[in-house]
């Protein structure tokens, strides 16, 4: 993992520098600082015919580009690449490190425990870091909010639905409701066995089903939220099911 | 006979089940026999019809009411019954034109006609008068005037309609035919009058609340250059304070005179300041009368606008609407819990598309996130779930815009996308 600092301020240049170079972390071979700048258009340079993985940024740089916008920059260069913000704007701009360039953290500086913050995320950095390079993303849903991805976790999502009049899925998960432009089919082909296409509008998680009624072709999911099966699915998702016998019939 | 009134009746509620988009249950089903088809058949063998027709319009509206806990229920109630009445006159009509003097071809018009008139009622009719969200006082005129048609519907056809009269049947079917579509124009008027009021309305709030801001920016303007007209008082008096070595004298003085005084134009020009990069002008309407209101709760509002915002792709009406019920939200959700922040971020996403964010934190993590919408749900007692209700109706209209609403680490997250 390639590190790049860019920091403005002299003595706080030389402790972040200091306090990643003592850190356990700095004891993995493919950890490396790969540049420390002290101004934005240093970083510029560096990323003409260099790349990095992890950028420590200092959003308040006395330069007439600004953290932000050498944040934009990188993405766009490395949509992959993680951006650490170090601010004292404390959450005045929370969501836009979050939304805008999809920043890991911010670390708060004037604070006593800074030094331990900084290895912290830069521990979350090195896994992600490493997670990337092993592809360990299947299991997951992506929700792009602006910059910023959502991995939503198969097992959380209860199902996928169309709504009535316009290209708009709406997808039920544990802790949301999200909606999104897309085809069921599509969708269909990101996901894995544990989903079933029950009608032209729905795909639901066999897991979550808590009941069925075959009366009124509705199944009831954990969330209690209901959705339609149609005839010409009936025996398929039948049979989909009859491995699980906790779900009630009625 | 039998075979008539089970015709009517399956007609009838398929037609309430399917303007009313619900979807029958089973115990729906027993409780619409038990309640309604069953005692209004005896009724109608055993007392005069008329009486007969009553029970079962107030039964009815009755049920129909329970289920949907919405007054413009009964309203459609009355408009069945009168697509009934009409449809079969209309089939009579028919009949006779055509000249086939069976009972079957008559129902199969009947059901024909019932049928679609049924659907072109709630496609160019319904649909708009849901998306009014009519007060209660103008519901209650329309379910008036509706009994009152329907009133006079039926005792025209058991007055007149007795005798099977071609001549009278043509001239009651065209009475009708009139009265209907005067009733409809009257009506689509007078929605399109208050469409207009509407309109009207949200343009004022939106001009008082850009007059609002307007205002407050002159006071920092005045407020400044007070400021600056006494500042070397107060440098003098700082000065005093220095020499003498009063620390607590300057402390007290600092704080309570100078700061005190200055909160205020410190506050309106922070405020001024957020909204800077914010071009479209009934938004930064709406969010610095946010910020008035979050202030006036002493709740603490952040809003991030790091880039140029000049324009939306949504009706701004519809926009400020939205986004002014979800703040509200946010802030009454938070004002409870000690210390807390609520985030609104305006921000580009790539190309033209803007997103829009609204954090706060939350007290209760166990909220079920997918009834959050629906109409009676609220975590804050009846009736509060209505705001959401209305958002997810305005943005139905939209299909470049998307709504996510979700929890994350203790936080109550609305993303609002407009691509």
């Amino acid at each position: 993992m390639k590190i790049v600092i860019c920091e403005d301020d002299v003595r706080q240049r030389k402790f972040l520098q200091s306090t990643i170079i003592h850190s356990s972390l700095f004891q993995y071979e493919d950890v490396e600082i790969a540049l420390v700048a002290s101004n934005p258009s240093e970083v510029f340079t560096y990323l003409q015919d260099n790349r990095a993985d992890c950028f420590l940024l200092d959003i308040e740089l006395q330069h007439e580009i600004n953290g932000l916008e050498l944040a934009n920059v990188i993405r766009e260069k490395d949509p992959l690449a993680t951006i650490i913000f170090i601010t004292t704007y404390a959450d005045k701009l929370r969501l836009t490190f979050t939304y805008k360039i999809a920043a890991l953290d911010f670390i708060v500086k004037n604070e006593p425990n800074l030094a331990e913050n900084l290895i912290k995320t830069l521990q979350i950095a090195y896994q992600k870091h490493q997670s990337i390079h092993t592809q360990n993303i299947g299991k997951h849903f992506q929700m792009k909010i602006g910059e910023y991805v959502k991995l939503i976790p198969f097992e959380d999502i209860y199902c996928f639905a169309t709504s009535a009049n316009s290209h708009k899925i709406k997808m039920q998960e544990k802790s949301g409701v999200y909606e999104f432009f897309n085809n069921l089919t599509d969708i269909e082909q990101q996901l894995d066995e544990r989903f079933f296409r029950c009608h032209r509008g729905y795909i639901v998680n066999l897991q979550q089903i808590q009941k069925i009624d075959i009366t009124m072709r509705t199944i009831t999911l954990k969330n209690s939220s209901i959705c339609y099966y149609s005839l010409r699915y009936k025996k398929a998702l039948m049979k989909a099911l009859s491995s699980t016998s906790t779900i009630i019939f009625e | 006979m039998l075979l008539f009134i089970v015709r009517d009746f399956t007609l009838a509620f398929g037609a309430l089940f399917y303007l009313l988009t619900i979807r029958p249950t089973k115990t729906m089903l027993v409780q619409s026999v038990s309640f309604v088809v069953i005692p209004s058949c005896l009724l109608l063998i055993y007392v005069p019809q008329l009486i007969a027709i009553g029970y079962l319009f107030i039964a009815a509206s009755w049920l129909f009411y329970s289920f949907k806990k919405n007054v413009i229920t009964i309203f459609d109630v009355i408009v069945v019954l009168m697509l009934m009445v009409f449809s079969d006159n209309l089939a009579q009509l028919i009949n006779n034109q055509l000249n086939t003097h069976s009972v079957l071809f008559e129902t199969l018009w009947f059901i024909l006609c019932f049928i679609s008139l049924s659907i072109l009622y709630k496609i160019f009719i319904k649909k708009r008068l849901y998306l009014l969200l009519l007060p209660f006082k103008i519901q209650l005129l329309l379910i008036f005037i509706g009994s009152l048609t329907l009133i006079m519907f039926y005792l025209n056809v058991f007055f007149l309609g007795v005798q099977d009269n071609k001549a009278l049947t043509t001239a009651n079917f065209f009475i009708q035919i009139i009265y209907i579509v005067l009733v409809v124009l009257a009506v689509s008027l007078f929605i399109k009058g208050l469409q207009q009021m509407q309109m009207i309305r949200q343009k004022e709030i939106a001009q008082q609340q850009f007059f609002d801001y307007m205002q407050a920016l002159e006071q920092v303007n005045t407020d400044m250059q007070k400021f600056r007209h006494d500042y070397i008082n107060i440098l003098m008096s700082l000065q005093d304070y220095i020499e003498n070595k009063d620390l607590q004298g300057l402390q007290h003085y600092f704080y309570t005179d100078i700061m005190q005084m200055e909160q205020q134009t410190l506050f309106q020009s922070k405020m001024i300041g957020t909204l800077e990069n914010l071009e479209v002008v009934e938004l930064k309407g709406l969010l610095s009368s946010k910020l008035l209101f979050a202030n006036r709760l002493q709740q603490k509002l952040v809003i991030e606008i790091p880039q140029t915002i000049s324009s939306v792709r949504m009706n701004l009406i519809d926009l400020t609407r939205v986004l002014g019920i979800l703040i509200d939200n946010a802030i009454e959700a938070s004002v409870e819990i000690a210390n807390s922040v609520v985030h609104v971020a305006i921000l580009h996403s790539h190309e033209q598309a803007v997103v829009i964010i609204i954090d706060n934190p939350l007290q209760d993590a166990n909220l079920n996130i997918s009834t959050i919408f629906d109409y009676h749900a609220s975590s804050k007692g009846e009736g509060r779930g209505i705001g959401l209700v209305n958002v997810e109706e305005i943005l139905k209209n939209y299909p470049n815009v998307t709504l996510n609403t979700r929890i994350d680490k203790q936080y109550f997250i609305q993303e609002l996308q407009i691509f």
